[in-house]
């Protein structure tokens, strides 16, 4: 009897330590199709513009005249140019024009972490003798809209080896912990309070938070990665930005690209 | 059932609860600061004997430490940056004011990493 009441005991608060990613995924995509019985779950890819009519309304306007078009053609460019070696871009991602984004990130076995397709482009370069790029420069914004452009379409299929597990619980961990002065989760705002509204924005779900990079954001006047918006997440809550392609924000990528399983890429976007 | 072993097993009962009850507490709050100010301290830091130098090499450690935990509150930065520039002008006053203050926020930074490695697993949809 007793050892039977340990062991329920112990294996109820196992189980509240590690589920299974894809268990995970079932329960976040269920939380959000509860929170949002009028929105099918795969019409969250273009994140906040899916709450509100009038804001969709605008940002379709907006995508009229889309001001990352320059950064696109810019990127194309940037892709096929070779490096001085005589080789280029294409030789790294051989499916460059035909859609390459929706296999970023994984979990690469033979290095034991996960690789962005930031973090990609670099080794790409590193390669081929090249210097790396800035995560923040415009070259790396214009190379990865481009990349997310031609992947436009495609469907996010992340997998999760055995050996990715860590890497995954460490982002899902980011993701639930409070942190900054403000003391919020990214869960805080992107899952409990979803829906919700900070001053005139409303708070986007981050079921599909990953399909629309890189962004045009205006307050950036260029276009940005994903990572440039946790560090600016983290800031606004009061907590210290982490490195970009850094360990952990990578896996907390690696981690909300999870959860968008399934979903449609639709980079590169225009936010405000 | 012997006595001893109840005890035991409510204990461990208790103890399991008690990891999801600052949760509960603040899960309908998402701004709520409680369960951070619950786990710091300001003792430290209003020992009025100490110099400023010395709160601030303080809290310079407790917030090395958060920091190592990818917790560490950007205001805490910002008071110690603060309290060197008053020291370095001879300010003792303001100085001993932005290092307290410094020792505060990084206690509660801490405190924070500290309750995180446990609490986040509440939040996660079942």
């Amino acid at each position: 009897m007793k050892i039977a009441i340990y062991l329920l005991l112990l294996s109820g608060y196992a189980g509240q330590l590690s589920a299974d990613p894809e268990s995970d995924r079932l329960a976040f995509v269920k939380f959000y199709e509860s929170k949002f019985p009028g929105i099918a779950i795969g019409e969250h890819k273009d994140g906040t513009y899916v709450l509100s009519k009038e804001k969709r309304e605008q940002w379709l306007e907006m995508e009229d005249f889309p001001p990352y078009e320059f950064a696109v053609d810019d990127g194309e460019v940037l892709f096929t140019t070779q490096f001085s070696n005589g080789k280029g871009y294409a030789d790294c991602f051989p499916n460059g024009s035909n859609g390459v984004k929706q296999n970023y990130p994984y979990f690469d076995v033979a290095s034991r972490q996960v690789i962005t397709l930031e973090l990609a482009i670099n080794n790409c370069r590193e390669k081929n003798s090249e210097e790396h790029l800035d995560y923040l420069s415009d070259e790396m914004g214009y190379l990865t809209a481009y990349l997310a452009f031609a992947s436009r379409g495609h469907r996010f299929n992340i997998k999760v080896p055995a050996e990715g597990l860590g890497a995954y619980e460490n982002g899902k961990q980011f993701f639930y912990a409070r942190r900054g002065q403000l003391d919020f989760a990214c869960s805080s705002c992107h899952l409990d309070a979803a829906g919700g509204k900070l001053r005139a924005e409303f708070l986007s779900a981050s079921v599909g938070h990953v399909t629309h990079w890189p962004a045009y954001r205006f307050k950036w006047e260029q276009v940005g990665g994903l990572h440039k918006r946790f560090v600016e997440c983290n800031e606004q809550i009061g907590a210290e930005g982490l490195a970009q392609q850094g360990e952990t924000y990578r896996n907390l990528e690696y981690f909300l690209t999870y959860m968008s399983n399934g979903m449609e890429l639709n980079g590169p976007s225009s936010r405000k | 059932m012997n006595i001893k072993i109840l005890i035991a097993n409510i204990c461990i009962l208790l103890m399991m609860s008690g990891c999801t009850e600052s949760e509960t507490l603040t899960r309908e709050l998402p701004g709520n600061t409680g369960a951070i100010n619950k786990g710091a301290t300001n003792n430290g830091a209003v020992e009025a004997r100490e110099g400023a130098a010395e709160i601030l090499l303080k809290a310079e450690l407790v917030y090395l430490k958060a920091k190592e935990k990818q917790h560490a509150w950007s205001i805490t930065t910002r008071m110690m940056e603060d309290a060197e520039k008053a020291l370095s002008a001879g300010d003792e006053k303001a100085a001993l004011n932005a290092a307290t203050r410094a020792l505060f926020t990084a206690e509660a930074s801490l405190a924070q990493a500290e309750s995180q490695a446990i609490a986040w697993q509440a939040r996660v949809p079942q």
